[in-house]
């Protein structure tokens, strides 16, 4: 991890009111495109900051760790895929989804887009086919998580265009973003529990010495353990190769997981204090609620390994896809 | 690269322990079982891996090791786990004893014993546990008292494994009542062969025999056995601790169900594709979490935590091979193959083994209440 930009995150976060911090796109989002966090790995001739991929992981995993969501993974992804310069569009989002010339024609609905309220562009990248959307509706935009809608497309308002990546790149990448923001969620839930337990007293000493309380804390910290190796072990992967996805998937997967596990428990250590709006566990929460579902899911991306799994054989699952990196 | 480097590539590694399996197998047959790197003892197999260098990898040159890190002894380790190797004869040596010796015994407990080891002519077993004295290791009563030239040596050791095959056993002893139960352990190595060792069988639950119990009745140990520094043997074991956790035995030991399940056809994975993903995950991670142990061996440093971690996770995903295995079958109306049952009966013993579960997440709980 790139440390300086690890501190430059907290200097970042630890001047803002908390309800600056919230889920939504606030003036945040404009301190961190001046500082040109927004375009990371995008090239420069394209208006975009340089950098590469672990430097965008890192800000992601740091925001996060921060209690602070933003939908820098997803702009810096579609400024990436497409060939203009689009950083100057507000809000362009980048998805994945197969869109055929018909439902261009006749119009569509992407299901469950991040950031969908907010977003001012939705780029579509199919495996043969990418589309630009400028106009949409997003529908079932309230849920409580906020950051997934859906939007329906009217005909003929998808312009295609020629995307610089391919499909599976940017699944892999966005796997590998998510897994990282997810760790960071992890961290900053972990940090604030765990500080919690050490404070606060009940029957005369801190809730800590209790210990079924300390075991539960054990457990967040072995989650975290795992999310973390399974990050860096998927970080290595796409970097050596863009399209190699398996090691993204099991970081989805295994990251999925410990979100349920941590949340459960972190709530439970925190007992009523962490229910409410005013404490800050609640963001750790949503982020570690949300993002197990954004597509491409947990769910799916375990799918696919298990297809593999079942498929490929136990040669190609022990030599390649489970296969360890020498590099940590 | 020269050609010495390149054969201590952990991929050549990989391809001569590959090789080496490929021709057992053809030769002798079939030796494939879960569990089978504790319970599956062929001193036959030991020393043609041995032949090969494949045991003391990582240690020294000079009593016949190779050098080579911990990293690249994971190589080797994964391979033999892979197809359920009978390891049983040289593990415990290759993976605390020998490493034990290097970090704790005089040059001539290393000259006596790391060669022997190596060429699988030594084997031991684990006197660690009493009867009193299990998860809390620090309990144990076998007593050595001092004699001229000596010790004498008196006590029970329980749940040792392969102690009806082994040339030595590692002896966990008190030498001296200290202030705390910590204090005044010592460690030695014992002959097996030493009058007044007695070793009588506990069979498992399979009706198999691996588990002994040893008893020592003034058993005499010379000076010379003695490992490392009189009283210090606690400090010393709890070294032991990260070699003997943090291995790919401790999320391995089912795997051979794993991969009997995948070779089973459509018919019986296609019902468990959502559960086979989630494994493939878990193992993909455990897997890299144990170069990561590794490497901090390599570095130097004990990984205490890490290698705790492993074995939780790992010894819980042993389990759910068997759990997603279960539910394959079942739902294919098929019956599981031998192995799926060989390793049912062995997986009470994963989570108690090495540090049972609940006493590792106390000492990780422990550690969260210090920082």
């Amino acid at each position: 991890m790139n440390d300086d930009l690890v501190a430059l995150v907290a200097d970042i976060t630890s001047s803002l009111s908390d309800d600056q911090k919230g889920m939504r796109p606030t003036p945040l989002w404009d301190t961190l495109a001046e500082l040109g966090l927004t375009t990371i790995t995008v090239p420069e001739q394209r208006g975009g900051a340089g950098g590469d991929l672990d430097d965008l992981l890192t800000v992601v995993r740091a925001l996060a760790s921060h209690g602070i969501d933003t939908p820098l993974a997803e702009v810096a992804a579609a400024c990436w895929a497409h060939p203009a310069d689009t950083t100057t569009h507000n809000m362009p989002i980048l998805v994945t989804a197969d869109i055929s010339e018909d439902q261009a024609a006749q119009g569509f609905t992407i299901p469950s887009v991040p950031w969908g309220r907010a977003a001012s562009t939705i780029l579509v990248l199919g495996h043969s086919r990418a589309w630009e959307v400028c106009d949409f509706d997003p529908v079932f935009a309230d849920t409580p998580l906020g950051v997934l809608c859906n939007l329906t497309v009217a005909g003929g308002v998808a312009k295609p265009f020629e995307p610089t990546v391919t499909r599976r790149a940017a699944e892999a990448r966005g796997a590998l973003l998510i897994a990282g923001r997810l760790t960071g969620a992890l961290e900053g839930s972990y940090r604030l529990t765990k500080g919690y337990v050490a404070q606060r007293e009940q029957f005369g000493k801190p809730l800590l010495a209790l210990p079924a309380v300390a075991a539960h804390l054990a457990r967040i910290k072995i989650s975290l353990v795992e999310s973390d190796v399974a990050l860096a072990k998927a970080a290595d992967d796409v970097r050596s190769d863009p399209e190699s996805w398996t090691a993204a998937a099991a970081a989805r997967v295994v990251t999925a997981h410990a979100a349920s596990e941590v949340t459960r428990i972190a709530h439970q250590l925190h007992g009523a204090i962490g229910t409410t709006e005013e404490y800050s566990l609640g963001r750790f929460s949503r982020i570690l609620w949300a993002w197990p579902q954004a597509p491409i899911s947990a769910a799916t991306w375990a799918d696919r390994l298990g297809v593999l799994a079942g498929t490929a054989g136990e040669a190609e699952l022990w030599g390649g896809v489970t296969s360890p990196r020498i590099i940590l | 690269m020269s050609t010495t480097q390149q054969q201590d590539s952990p991929e050549s590694l990989r391809v001569v322990t590959r090789q080496f399996l490929d021709t057992w197998r053809t030769e002798h047959g079939d030796f494939t079982r879960p569990d089978n790197w504790m319970r599956g003892f062929d001193p036959d197999f030991s020393r043609g891996l041995s032949e090969l260098n494949l045991i003391g990898l990582t240690w020294p040159v000079e009593y016949g090791g190779r050098g080579l890190g911990n990293v690249a002894r994971l190589a080797v380790t994964e391979e033999l786990l892979r197809v359920g190797a009978p390891t049983g004869a040289h593990w415990i040596g290759d993976r605390q004893i020998g490493p034990s010796i290097i970090r704790h015994g005089n040059p001539t407990l290393r000259e006596q014993f790391l060669p022997a080891i190596i060429a699988g002519k030594f084997t031991f077993c684990l006197g660690m546990s009493e009867p009193e004295a299990g998860s809390d290791l620090a309990s144990v009563k076998t007593r050595a008292a001092r004699i001229s030239g000596g010790w004498i040596v008196n006590g029970r050791k329980v749940w040792t494994s392969g102690a009806h095959h082994a040339t030595h056993m590692y002896l966990l002893a008190r030498t001296a009542d200290g202030a705390r139960k910590h204090h005044g352990l010592s460690e030695f190595l014992v002959d097996m062969n030493s009058t007044g060792i007695s070793v009588s069988p506990i069979k498992d639950i399979a009706g198999e025999h691996h588990f002994n119990e040893v008893l020592l009745e003034d058993v005499f140990v010379p000076q010379a056995r003695l490992l490392g520094t009189e009283g210090e043997g606690w400090r010393q074991v709890t070294d032991q601790l990260a070699f003997e956790r943090g291995g790919p035995e401790r999320f391995m030991s089912s795997y051979p169900v794993l991969v009997e399940l995948l070779t089973a056809g459509p018919e019986v994975t296609d019902g468990v594709r959502h559960e086979l993903g989630e494994l493939t995950a878990r193992f993909s991670t455990l897997r890299q979490l144990a170069r990561r142990v590794a490497a901090a061996l390599d570095d130097g440093t004990a990984p205490a935590l890490e290698a705790a971690t492993l074995k939780l996770l790992g010894n819980t995903f042993e389990h759910d091979v068997l759990g997603v295995a279960q539910h394959a079958y079942a739902i294919a109306d098929r019956m599981p193959g031998p192995r799926y049952f060989d390793a049912l009966m062995a997986s009470p013993g994963f989570g108690i083994r090495g540090g049972a579960a609940e006493v590792l997440l106390s000492m990780i709980a422990r550690q969260e209440v210090k920082a």
